[in-house]
């Protein structure tokens, strides 16, 4: 028995198995008995005053008159059950109260959410516009196919940003918004030649690797009525690149707007480097339609005025609708 | 439904715990009921109301309201709930308020912090200058002496001691139901009750190296 048991035994605290095996070890034990005997002696001689402190005669009767001649002062605690059942009411009062800080909750979020999906799409594209300045700076015009790739498609000219070297990150290439790009494959893109050739003998995989989310303006039928690219001059505002043009379906609508921010509009980088949204698709007053040519036709421009963002599957020179 | 026969007679009653009837007066509100506990805690609540005020009619006044509020309270009676805990907790609110009502004693804080001084020593140490002082600093005085030094002495010990001592020792109730009356835990409990003692050995022999010192 260690001290701190004996005390609580020789204050009469330990309960009932333990009390009996300590009185059974003081038995066994005079040594023991004879400790615990001294502690409680000395404990009485502490705290024991020897006051017998008897109840007045008939409290208790008093006390049954004194209650019994109290106003009955009910609070409205004494209506309250001690403990509250469980109640399917409850259970749909709580449930409704959630559900309805949720549903107020969601649009702000998703609110958020699509600032901040739209903000990154922006950014991408101003990352485009950055890496399209610098290709500008090394050659005449923006990206173009050599004269006998021209059947390349649009969408390659992010192979000739990274032949040049100026897109070293391809992710700028998926729009946020949307989130259906997977770029695993676009990040194995090989030079400008070899993904074309990849288109001939392995569509399959060249579709895998050209998905991003963005289309190319490839140029415009010049006055010598070839089709050439667009001039890099900064101080001008033509649409370069977009976000990518509705499916066939809906590409001749014009109340349809690109797919990436669910038909709410399309964001442009124009050549001056700025981003702009665009809740239609008009982006000048000569531009009704920055998806079709003013012959409403998937195909380069009719002239220096006439922007046109193809898909990226769609030739840069071809003159073949979709 | 068929009736006990004999259930509702005195002895009957007597023979029902004390959570059987609580639980039978908050639900049906009998009288009968009511009667047996307050017979039941008359002598026992009265005793502890005494020593815990110090003053016999401050204690009746306040045995008079415990009871008042057992049975405006009946209904927050909860079942399985220990009845003794209860009606202690009831008693020893109503004491403090009586107390500090009447301005008699300063109120302590039940949570208050101890001192080392004041025996957060350990059981060992505590037990040691209980038993090793041979015949201990109140042996020699008179047994009246040394009763009205107890009382003088547990008086002056601050209020949370001195409830904690009087519920463990006086009224002889478990660590576990004093933890339950004062709302702390068990090792406060026992922590309040080995510093009371400390206390009250410590001023021991204060006192008896005075009475030496004169």
């Amino acid at each position: 028995m260690n001290s701190d048991e004996l005390l609580d035994f020789a204050l009469g605290q330990l309960e009932d198995p333990r009390r009996r095996a300590c009185e059974e070890a003081c038995r066994c034990d005079p040594d023991l008995a004879a400790r615990v005997q001294k502690t409680r002696r000395a404990l009485d001689l502490l705290a024991d005053d020897g006051a017998m402190f008897s109840p007045p005669p008939g409290l208790a009767n008093r006390t049954l008159a004194f209650v019994a001649q109290s106003p009955s002062t009910h609070s409205i605690l004494d209506y309250v059950p001690a403990r509250v059942p469980f109640r399917w009411a409850d259970f749909a009062v709580a449930a409704s109260i959630f559900i309805a800080g949720l549903l107020t909750l969601m649009p702000a979020v998703q609110r958020s959410r699509e600032r901040m999906n739209q903000a990154g799409c922006v950014f991408n594209l101003q990352q485009i516009g950055s890496s399209l300045a610098q290709y500008a700076t090394l050659h005449p015009s923006y990206p173009a196919p050599p004269s006998h790739r021209a059947d390349a498609q649009s969408g390659l000219f992010v192979a000739l940003l990274r032949d040049a070297g100026v897109l070293p990150d391809v992710s700028v290439l998926d729009c946020p918004y949307n989130g259906k790009c997977d770029l695993q494959h676009a990040r194995g893109l090989a030079s400008f030649e070899k993904a074309d050739d990849l288109r001939k003998t392995d569509p399959a995989a060249y579709a895998k690797a050209v998905c991003w989310d963005y289309g190319y303006n490839p140029g415009y039928r010049h006055a010598s009525g070839q089709y050439g690219p667009i001039d890099a001059r900064p101080a001008s505002m033509i649409p370069v690149v977009a976000d990518q043009p509705p499916d066939d379906a809906l590409l001749g609508d014009v109340d349809h707007n690109s797919p990436n921010h669910y038909g709410a509009g399309q964001n442009v980088l124009y050549s001056d480097g700025a981003v702009r949204w665009h809740r239609s698709r008009l982006v000048g007053p000569h531009d009704h339609d920055v998806f079709l040519n003013n012959n409403r036709k998937m195909e380069p421009g009719l002239d220096e005025r006439d922007s046109v963002i193809l898909p990226r599957e769609v030739p840069f020179n071809n003159s073949e609708a979709r | 439904m068929v009736k006990v026969i004999g259930m509702d007679t005195t002895q009957g009653l007597a023979h029902q715990t004390d959570e059987d009837l609580m639980r039978r007066y908050r639900d049906t509100g009998d009288e009968k009921v009511y009667n047996e506990l307050v017979h039941r805690y008359e002598r026992e609540l009265y005793r502890y109301l005494a020593r815990y005020t110090g003053d016999p009619s401050t204690a009746e006044d306040v045995f008079q309201n415990t009871f008042l509020q057992i049975h405006l309270k009946r209904g927050l009676y909860e079942d399985d709930r220990p009845f003794r805990p209860w009606l202690y907790a009831i008693a020893t609110h109503q004491a403090v308020d009586a107390l500090r009502k009447a301005g008699r004693r300063p109120t302590v804080s039940l949570d208050q912090k101890l001192s080392p001084s004041q025996g957060e020593s350990d059981a060992g140490s505590l037990l040691d200058m209980l038993v090793n002082d041979d015949t201990g600093p109140l042996a020699d005085l008179q047994e009246q002496e040394r009763r009205e030094w107890v009382r003088e002495s547990v008086e002056k010990l601050p209020d949370a001691l001195r409830q904690t001592l009087i519920l463990a020792y006086h009224q002889d109730l478990k660590y576990r139901e004093i933890a339950g009356i004062l709302k702390i835990p068990v090792g406060t409990v026992k922590s309040r009750l080995h510093a009371a003692l400390a206390k009250l050995q410590q001023m021991a022999k204060v006192a008896q190296r005075d009475g030496k010192e004169d």
